[in-house]
């Protein structure tokens, strides 16, 4: 880890030009690109196809040249190979050799970092488990699917439990589980451990869910660069999520904005589950079942390895613990991560009544907190507060108007 | 090293697992066995062991490097169009010690199947050696084919003074065309001489006789004989086509000789074994041959009619042989040079494959196989050019300048089999000398294949991995 508080990425005034046979320029990837990613920090490289992500990353990892400006990772240039004992990168598809096997492949990626025999099989076992390919592990890379293909790409970027991880387009072609492991693994293990993360995607969604910082490209420049909380948050808006309500609660609801703010009640809906937490608990329960498949088992959570910063075997539990929670709390649809407001149509008397009255509205926050925690509602929390306040005090004074 | 290392198992795994090298070693086990079958030489068996053993190594041999252009080749060209090098490249791993590795993968994979063959030939050719066949046919098979003899020629005598006393004869006695000669012309005319006192050295007149002292002989102490290998000319023609003739063989120190009369047959190799006992101490034996029949060798009048001159063929139309070591030893150097052959060879592909596509490396490769092939043929006709420019007569005549210093350093680039190749020098029973085998390895793989592989760091080193993605 840096602790001189050098970037582990910075990109000064980089520019790309791609020339053709005379060379003549012929097209400007990247365009006088300045970029920081400070150390233990997970950040995006957003862009549609063509926007010099790809190109960015490349040259970040020496496989392209600068044509002005330069790219430093950890302080040196990119074309430094002792920088590359901390650089672990998953290209945007696997491209690995189709004649060797996945144990083969990890161990011939292991032999360049030097490590001795022993531990080489070590920490292979430890990230076929992991990616969920122990059964598999002998049969030939050029045999697997896509997606299985991508978890040896995966395996062999963290095979030297890099400092920098820079992934390009991580879950093209994984399942919904895969995904939610690479996730996992961004925001779980390598967060905690102050790992940086280099994440480059069009897959808008992996970037908003595991990225602290994104900046978005266009055309070669960076259009955008900031906190994704910053970025995403749209202070004009409050979103409130309740229990169902009847349509005369939501009524009472949409007057007493109106009255208070003199503002409208813009939108009213019944969160649905995410496909993804549907489709992991439809596999979880066909897991539980043990029923036979030949493609990838179930991993076994993140490397030994991986987490040998881990000061105790409890924190190893409580990790597990949290992480088990996690996958097991959301398919309830307690906590719908990402879905959009959640009014609901139906108005109920009783439930608004509680939400009006203080103490009732303290004991419920106080009962369920399991339940509201794990959603990141993109709504500004002082606003939030602010809106309940208003909530909690107007029904005493209707109330004592209507008395 | 363990990067290197880790690279050219990888390599290897590749060719063998990719059945590049699989096919291979299957068409060769194929057709070795049917070698002896299919080749009958002379009809002799001597002829049938010579056979299998040139064709047999010929096939190996372009097999092999057939194989090795493609797979080096390939080799890199693949690793960067199907972009496996992006997580080679991205790991710890200098790129000149990613090249290293590609190169030992290659060489160790051509050992590996370059033994395998070789194995699969000698146990073949010891299988003939067992077969059953003529005595004579056995032996000339054991001391001809299948030993690792030395050769050495009788040293050719400073023949300038000759030459000069000849020339300043010619002058005086008026026969030169004009006494004013340019020095062109005069040098002209004593090279003709000198070549002509070497030819009268190594012939002798109808009836005569003629001693060549042969030094540096020095056989095993096991060797029991030395043989005297000729093939001899005769102006005009001898009746029948072959010549009656007696050997005389001994120590020059001494005054016995071993009397051995022949009747040979003109244009064809013959040879004779002698006693080792016949060397000096000092290394030199002494060889007479009298161009007489063995009835009339110490008449003073002979008692047949003696038309022809008989020459032996230069420059090694007379010699002595004698063995130095076994024919197994000489078996592995032969394998070796052919396996040092196809070192210069994998660098030539990997240095191909670092900068062009596999089809065009691959072409241009087979383009130096057949330049390698051909080289000897290229430089004879660059040495006729050389002598005979004169862009004064023929403008035509400049190109010759332009061009031939560039195809001397691209022919100074290929391999050059021709000069170390031991297929011939195995099949006729020739030692192949250490000496030989280093000079091999110093020139082609120390320097050529060093060139190459220098190069392809550099160019790997420098260039670009990906590609573009816009």
């Amino acid at each position: 880890m840096n602790k001189d508080g050098t970037p582990v990425v910075e990109t000064i005034a980089l520019t790309k030009v791609f020339k053709d046979f005379w060379r003549r320029d012929r097209v400007t990837a990247v365009c006088d690109l300045d970029l920081r990613v400070e150390p233990g920090e997970i950040f995006g490289l957003l862009g549609p196809n063509g926007s010099g992500k790809t190109t960015t990353i490349k040259i970040v990892l020496g496989l392209l040249y600068a044509t002005r400006g330069r790219a430093l990772v950890f302080g040196r240039l990119p074309t430094d190979v002792s920088v590359k004992n901390r650089i672990g990168y998953l290209p945007e598809e696997s491209y690995l050799y189709r004649f060797l096997n996945a144990r083969e492949t990890l161990d011939y990626y292991a032999r360049l970092f030097q490590y001795p025999r022993r531990e080489r099989s070590r920490r292979i076992d430890m990230l076929l488990d992991m990616v969920g390919l122990a059964a598999v592990a002998r049969r030939r890379v050029g045999e697997y699917s896509k997606g299985m293909a991508r978890r040896i790409g995966l395996a062999q970027a963290l095979i030297n439990d890099p400092d920098l991880l820079i992934l390009d387009e991580p879950t093209t072609g994984l399942d919904p589980l895969g995904t939610r492991r690479i996730k996992d693994l961004i925001t779980d293990e390598l967060r905690r451990r102050g790992k940086t993360v280099l994440l480059c995607s069009h897959l808008l969604g992996d970037v908003e869910d595991v990225c602290d910082r994104v900046a978005i490209l266009y055309g070669g420049q960076r259009r955008a660069v900031g906190d994704i909380q910053g970025l995403l948050s749209r202070t004009e808006l409050t979103q409130i999520t309740s229990e169902k309500l009847g349509p005369g609660t939501v009524e009472r609801v949409r007057d007493l904005i109106r009255r208070l703010e003199n503002k409208d009640l813009l939108e009213v809906a019944a969160p649905s589950d995410k496909l993804e937490t549907f489709f992991m608990r439809i596999v979880r329960e066909a897991q539980e079942a043990r029923i036979a498949t030949s493609g990838v088992a179930e991993g076994t959570g993140v490397a030994e390895f991986l987490r040998r910063d881990q000061p105790d075997q409890e924190g190893e539990i409580l990790i597990k613990d949290l992480v088990s929670a996690g996958q097991q709390a959301e398919p309830d649809g307690a906590a719908p991560t990402s879905a959009p407001a959640a009014v609901v149509e139906e108005a109920d008397a009783g439930v608004i009544d509680e939400l009006v009255g203080a103490s009732g509205a303290d004991e419920r926050s106080q009962a369920e907190p399991e339940a509201a925690e794990p959603a990141p509602a993109p709504v500004e929390p002082e606003a939030d507060r602010a809106v309940i306040d208003e909530l909690i005090d107007a029904p005493d004074k209707e109330d004592d108007r209507s008395a | 090293m363990r990067r290197t290392w880790a690279v050219a198992r990888t390599m290897i795994a590749e060719a063998i697992r990719m059945k590049i090298a699989l096919v291979l070693l299957i068409i060769l086990v194929a057709v070795i066995p049917m070698g002896p079958f299919i080749w009958e030489g002379d009809g002799t068996l001597k002829g049938r062991v010579q056979t299998f053993l040139t064709y047999s190594n010929i096939l190996v041999l372009v097999m092999l490097s057939i194989m090795t252009i493609f797979v080096a080749c390939q080799s890199l060209s693949k690793e960067v169009t199907d972009r496996q090098i992006y997580t080679i490249a991205t790991k710890p791993i200098p790129r000149w010690q990613f090249i290293l590795g590609k190169w030992l993968g290659l060489c160790l994979l051509n050992a590996l199947l370059l033994g395998i063959c070789s194995l699969a030939i000698y146990m073949f050719t010891m299988y003939m050696f067992g077969m059953d066949a003529r005595r004579l046919d056995k032996a000339a098979l054991r001391w001809e084919v299948l030993v690792a003899r030395q050769g050495i020629m009788p040293p050719v005598p400073d023949f300038t003074d000759v030459v000069e006393e000849r020339y300043e004869a010619l002058k005086k006695t008026g026969e030169l065309p004009d006494e004013r000669l340019s020095p062109e012309v005069a040098k002209s005319m004593k090279r003709d001489l000198y070549r002509s006192a070497r030819q009268r050295w190594r012939s002798v007149e109808p009836g005569g006789v003629k001693t060549w002292v042969f030094e540096g002989i020095h056989p095993d102490p096991d060797c029991q004989y030395i043989h005297i290998r000729y093939k001899m000319r005769a102006s005009p023609m001898p009746p029948r086509m072959r010549v009656d003739c007696v050997w005389l063989v001994g120590d020059p120190a001494r005054t016995a000789n071993a009397q051995i009369p022949r009747s040979d047959s003109i244009d064809q190799w013959h040879y004779f074994p002698v006693t080792s006992n016949a060397v000096g101490k000092d290394g030199r034996l002494r060889v007479t041959f009298v161009n007489r029949h063995i009835a009339d060798l110490y008449t003073a009048e002979p008692s047949r009619e003696y038309k022809s001159t008989v020459s032996f063929e230069e420059p090694d139309g007379l010699e002595v042989l004698y063995e130095v070591t076994s024919f197994g030893g000489n078996f592995v150097r032969s394998s070796l040079l052919m396996l040092i052959w196809l070192m210069p060879l994998s660098a030539l592909g990997l240095f191909a494959g670092s900068f062009l596509s596999f089809s065009v490396s691959a072409l241009l490769c087979s383009s130096v196989l057949v330049a390698s092939a051909l080289r000897d043929f290229v430089w004879e006709s660059l040495f006729w050019i050389q002598s005979t420019p004169n862009p004064q007569q023929d403008p035509l005549d400049y190109f010759s300048w332009i061009f031939k210093p560039f195809i001397q350093l691209i022919i100074n680039g290929v391999p050059h089999l021709g000069k170390y190749s031991p297929i011939d020098l195995l099949a006729d029973g020739r030692v192949i000398a250490w000496g030989s085998v280093a000079e091999a390895f110093g020139i082609m793989v120390v320097v050529q294949a060093g060139i190459y592989l220098l190069l392809t760091m550099l160019i790997f080193s420098k260039r670009e991995l990906a590609q573009v993605t816009v």
